[in-house]
């Protein structure tokens, strides 16, 4: 797992922004969620496997600090199901994936961008989805570049291959630009349960009937 | 003396601050600022600044395609500001006075401010400075020349197109659209703007919003009231209006 060094130098240099300006409950803010970042980063480097609330909040950490820098511009949507905040997910695979949503937003628009994250269960899988609303695939008007639709990148395909040595052919990755304009990327594991924790009491819970 | 300045980031802190540190610079003030590539065209062309504060990844265009759009008609001195240090080179290569890495502080700002104003006292004392005439002969005009190739950007790639492989263009709104054989390509410009820049007997303008390629027209066809129609080699037909029928001449090979 690497942070994109220009995004610790962009938060470095916001956070000098914020000491000028004496927002210290700001700035302090900053620099306690950039430490709260690098220690994941530091200290969970072999863990493959955490509960999907773990990853989300490294990911919320991320996006607070994102959200400070571009305060007017970048806004938020979680919807996450709450059967899946348990469930394993592989740690780090969410940070790149909402960077680069938050990065399509922000580069290409003047205007608000938009980072949506769900997770929700379908059958045997947790399905997590990372939207934005990027130029995408969409046509060129006179506000917005021509180009052709981004490819996938290297990011992506460095995501899924983890995803397959993870699990072996059981999940999935799936881009698509819609008409609609913006880019999704959906990722699709099995759906599992937190190993059982070291059971401190040796009576078992009475079964419901 | 007060220097004039443009401050361009789409950070609102980052562009707070430069201001915070130019309070202590009262040569310099600060006419205004912008949070994207296009805005940052508009408003160095409308205040016309001796100075930009330049972030190079932006929204619509960068810091080098905003350079790009504006050299033509205005050189203000260009302080670069930004987290990648790889643009360093091709900064200087487009004439930046100076290249702040983010984070800087108060003296590294200071420094930057000090050369500006060393280069904006030449220039004053000596309109002729050397670098600025070989920038000026280089891309602006009064150049005798004409365009040979039209710079455009598609996502992070610029490249060129020949004006020779161009069709027409067609204005669109603040746009232009340059129409090739195989392809359309948006840029930022107006018509009346790139039309002196154009070589008369390739290019001539047939109607108020467009320019079209006299060497790609297969066919005129006279339509009402002294109109023609314009048939392009590869099909398309566009229309010659009465009131650029003057320009017809050119399509004789006649100097207007």
């Amino acid at each position: 797992m690497q942070l994109n060094p220009h995004f610790l130098f962009n938060t470095h240099h916001a956070i000098v922004g914020l000491i000028l300006e004496q927002e210290n409950d700001r700035a302090i803010d900053m620099v306690t969620s950039l430490s709260d970042l690098l220690r994941a980063v530091i200290a969970n480097g072999d863990a493959q496997l955490i509960p999907l609330r773990e990853e989300l909040e490294f990911v919320t950490k991320y996006l607070h600090i994102q959200q400070i820098r571009f305060q007017d511009r970048l806004r938020i949507e979680l919807a996450i199901a709450p059967d899946t905040r348990d469930c394993l997910f592989p740690q780090f695979l969410l940070q790149p994936l909402v960077e680069n949503a938050m990065v399509h937003g922000i580069e290409q628009l003047a205007g608000d961008a938009l980072v949506r994250i769900e997770a929700r269960r379908e059958g045997e899988q947790l399905l997590v989805e990372v939207r934005d609303n990027g130029r995408g695939a969409t046509k060129p008007s006179a506000t917005r570049r021509p180009g052709p639709a981004p490819a996938e990148g290297i990011g992506l395909s460095n995501t899924r291959a983890r995803l397959e040595k993870l699990y072996d052919g059981r999940a999935h990755l799936e881009f698509s630009q819609p008409a609609t304009g913006g880019t999704v990327v959906v990722v699709r594991v099995p759906y599992e349960g937190k190993p059982a924790p070291a059971q401190t009491f040796a009576t078992p819970e009475p079964a419901i009937v | 003396m007060s220097y004039r300045a443009l401050v361009i980031d789409d950070e609102r802190i980052s562009r707070r601050i430069i201001h915070t540190f130019l309070r202590e610079e009262p040569a310099i003030e600060v006419v205004g600022e912008a949070a994207n590539g296009t805005e940052a065209v508009l408003q160095i062309l409308q205040l016309r600044p001796d100075l930009v504060f330049l972030d190079v990844q932006m929204p619509e265009l960068d810091g080098f395609e905003v350079l790009h759009e504006i050299w033509p008609y205005h050189q203000p001195f260009v302080v670069f500001t930004t987290a990648f240090d790889q643009y360093a080179l091709r900064a200087f290569e487009v004439s930046a006075t100076d290249y702040l890495l983010k984070p800087f502080d108060r003296l590294r700002f200071q420094q930057a401010v000090e050369r500006v104003k060393q280069h904006l006292a030449a220039r004053s004392s000596a309109e002729s400075s050397l670098t600025l005439q070989a920038l000026l002969t280089e891309v602006g005009p009064p150049t005798p020349t004409f365009l040979q190739r039209i710079l455009l950007k598609v996502q992070r790639r610029l490249f060129f197109v020949k004006t020779a492989d161009i069709l027409y263009f067609e204005a669109d709104r603040n746009y232009i659209s340059v129409h090739t054989a195989t392809k359309n390509h948006l840029i930022y410009q107006s018509l009346t703007q790139l039309e002196p820049q154009l070589a008369p007997l390739d290019f001539t303008r047939i109607n108020r919003s467009c320019i079209v390629g006299l060497n790609h027209i297969a066919e005129l066809e006279t339509y009402f009231n002294g109109e023609y129609l314009v048939k392009m080699n590869n099909g398309e037909t566009l229309k010659w209006t009465r009131n650029y029928r003057d320009n017809l001449a050119s399509f004789h090979g006649l100097p207007r």
